[in-house]
């Protein structure tokens, strides 16, 4: 029975545990349902994942109603590996999140802070798994209206402001979004994706789907943070708990590059796209994006709003795959939405380690800790290796593909600008690196404890994962070769 | 409050129960009529609205049937679980059973969807009565 509702169950579960999470009393209660929720979770992705593997879909009508009248689920191996990306990312946050939430929460807030937790993640997991393109519109309304609640629950005052900045731009996003679903739903007269993708080519020449296609591109270009539409972006994750910076990092904006690469590529087709300018946008604003968030990152003096640029620019790269709309393009898209999410996870749980003993993001701060906290220190520096791209490390595999796409199409300047983004990350990580090891410790004498185990044991989970994924990328590659095929749409 | 408006508060209690009772009727006659959970829950918040003005945000949570934000939990358990029995029985989620009950003077068509309605009509009345008592209540937390 499990083997056939295994996507709906993906959505269902959290969404029922979360007001179930919400009314449980204390702290710990709370926590164990979500993390056990979380856990299933994984378990029910790890399994769909491997149905799909072959390059199969599994397609679920809910309520009985046929596609394309009603709505349905509809997963390929694109889907499965994002889903895969959400709940993993979900089921080692959980452990994680235990000490630090009760350390930056009010203790009454804690069950609401997990429910919303679990909204959050159900609405990212509805937004990969539904193949209805409104109904990916109510989960990212889900997903969003919940991560408003999440960062605003940080520690500082300022996370209102940032939360509340997010709320008008995240709102902006999804209007677009809405604008666009219902102009091409009054030209087609459908809602299904793979239905609109049968009937859209008809209607090409409109100036209506053209309209349609610039909201929907603006509205997710805006949730995906894409340069110059990521100012919320920096404010959100440096003044969110900790564990939710780790969380949305690696897959909010994950989530919403795989919401692009559905439109562009599945839902209009590079038919459409090659009469308009979109590729040479993305192949612009990613190349702005790589260079001009990286010198952002260098002059922050928060490490939390530093990593927070950095995935500004790596997100940049991510949009010169797309913007190659060539296969080893979209493989290098589609393999560094995972290794970004790996490497940023483990960075941002290491500052979140810090941030634990020492109670400030500031780099100041930091000055000779690296020496207190060996074991954080190590996960924080095999963690910027993999940003930079250092070979043996996930971001390799990633910016190796990209490279090699660039110099595909030979578009030499974009390869240069691949590797001067890699260079200016040096910078940036080197920056922590030189405060929190060769700095002397503050003359304050204060000297900080190691991290706690419920911390070091997820951080250094992704840190392994890192390595592994580094040297060994047939899982990755291989998923997104068959994710690339599965697109459809994009010239081999 | 330092003048109480007597007839206003006369009226209040009256007409809060006749609200609640309209805000069923809508709720029952959802299926197939103008109405349902969602617009019959706002019929209740209205009510709730018109106890808290009156009488003061605790004695309108106090008439309602749980505290906002159990309700608001309460109702989308209901309506998320209204889809489960569809599964053991190999069919989608959410997919409904009906049944039509003769009551003599007119057929009514149960079904789970009723379920599914009167857990949209508690998650709205509780929500909306969560922001609305946290609003007008000066001293905050209400939930």
């Amino acid at each position: 029975m499990i083997e056939s509702h295994i996507s709906l169950l993906l959505v269902v579960i959290p969404l029922l545990a979360a007001p179930v999470t919400a009314l449980l009393p204390g702290v710990r209660l709370p926590w164990l349902t979500a993390l056990l929720v979380s856990w299933v979770c994984f378990a029910l992705a790890i399994w769909q994942f491997a149905l799909v593997m072959d390059g199969s879909v599994i397609s679920y009508e809910l309520g009985g109603w046929a596609p394309p009248w009603g709505i349905e689920y509809r997963i390929d191996i694109v889907n499965a590996f994002v889903a895969l990306i959400v709940a993993g990312m979900a089921a080692i946050t959980l452990p994680y999140a235990l000490r630090s939430v009760e350390q930056e929460i009010p203790k009454h807030q804690i069950p609401l802070f997990y429910s919303m937790f679990l909204l959050c993640m159900d609405g990212l997991l509805g937004i990969t798994l539904t193949g209805d393109i409104f109904n990916l519109f109510v989960f990212l309304e889900i997903s969003s209206l919940s991560s408003y609640t999440l960062i605003s629950m940080g520690r500082q005052r300022r996370a209102l402001t940032a939360a509340y900045q997010y709320l008008i731009m995240g709102t902006i996003g999804a209007t677009f979004l809405l604008i666009g679903i219902g102009l091409i739903y009054a030209e087609t007269g459908t809602l299904n994706m793979a239905d609109l993708s049968n009937r859209l080519p008809a209607v090409f020449s409109h100036h209506t789907v053209h309209t349609a296609f610039a909201f929907i591109v603006v509205g997710v270009a805006l949730k995906l943070a894409m340069f110059p539409l990521h100012l919320w972006l920096p404010n959100a994750y440096t003044y969110a708990p900790s564990a939710i910076t780790v969380f949305l990092a690696a897959t909010a904006t994950k989530v919403a590059v795989y919401v692009m690469l559905r439109v562009v590529f599945t839902v209009f087709s590079t038919g459409f796209t090659s009469d308009t300018p979109t590729d040479d946008m993305f192949l612009l604003l990613g190349v702005l994006g790589v260079l001009v968030a990286s010198f952002y990152a260098i002059y922050q003096g928060d490490a939390k709003r530093l990593l927070a640029y950095s995935s500004v620019a790596q997100i940049g790269y991510i949009l010169l795959g797309i913007g190659f709309a060539s296969a080893l393009g979209v493989t290098a898209a589609v393999v560094h939405i995972f290794n970004h999410a790996l490497m940023k996870g483990a960075l941002f749980m290491a500052v979140g380690a810090l941030v634990y003993r020492i109670g400030s993001s500031h780099i100041t701060q930091f000055s000779g800790v690296g020496r207190q906290m060996p074991w954080t220190f190590g996960a924080l520096v095999l963690g910027g290796l993999s940003l930079i791209g250092v070979p043996g490390t996930a971001g390799f595999i990633s910016k190796w593909y990209l490279v090699l796409a660039a110099i595909e199409q030979q578009a030499w300047l974009i390869a240069a600008v691949i590797l001067v983004g890699s260079l200016l990350a040096v910078v940036y990580v080197w920056k922590m690196v030189e405060v929190l090891y060769f700095r002397p410790a503050s003359d304050t004498g204060e000297t900080y404890r190691e991290a706690p185990l419920s911390l070091l044991v997820p951080t250094w989970l992704l840190v392994i994962a890192n390595i592994y994924f580094g040297l060994n990328a047939d899982l990755t590659v291989g998923a997104a070769t068959t994710a690339v095929q599965v697109l459809g749409g994009i010239p081999q | 409050m330092t003048e109480r408006p007597l007839l206003l508060e006369y009226t209040a209690r009256m007409v809060y129960w006749l609200m609640i009772a309209v805000s069923l009727w809508i709720l029952l006659r959802g299926h197939n009529a103008p109405g349902g959970g969602f617009i019959a829950g706002l019929v209740a918040v209205a009510a709730t609205s018109l106890m808290a003005i009156v009488y003061g945000c605790d004695r309108a949570q106090r008439a309602m049937p749980l505290a906002p934000l159990p309700l608001t939990g309460f109702g989308i358990l209901l309506a998320l679980a209204s889809g489960v029995p569809a599964l053991f029985s190999g069919q989608p989620f959410l997919t409904h059973a009906w049944w039509n009950i003769d009551l003599g003077f007119t057929t009514y068509k149960l079904s789970t969807v009723l379920a599914f309605d009167v857990g949209v009509y508690a998650a709205v009345w509780g929500a909306f009565s969560l922001y609305l008592l946290a609003l007008l209540n000066d001293e905050g937390d209400t939930a």
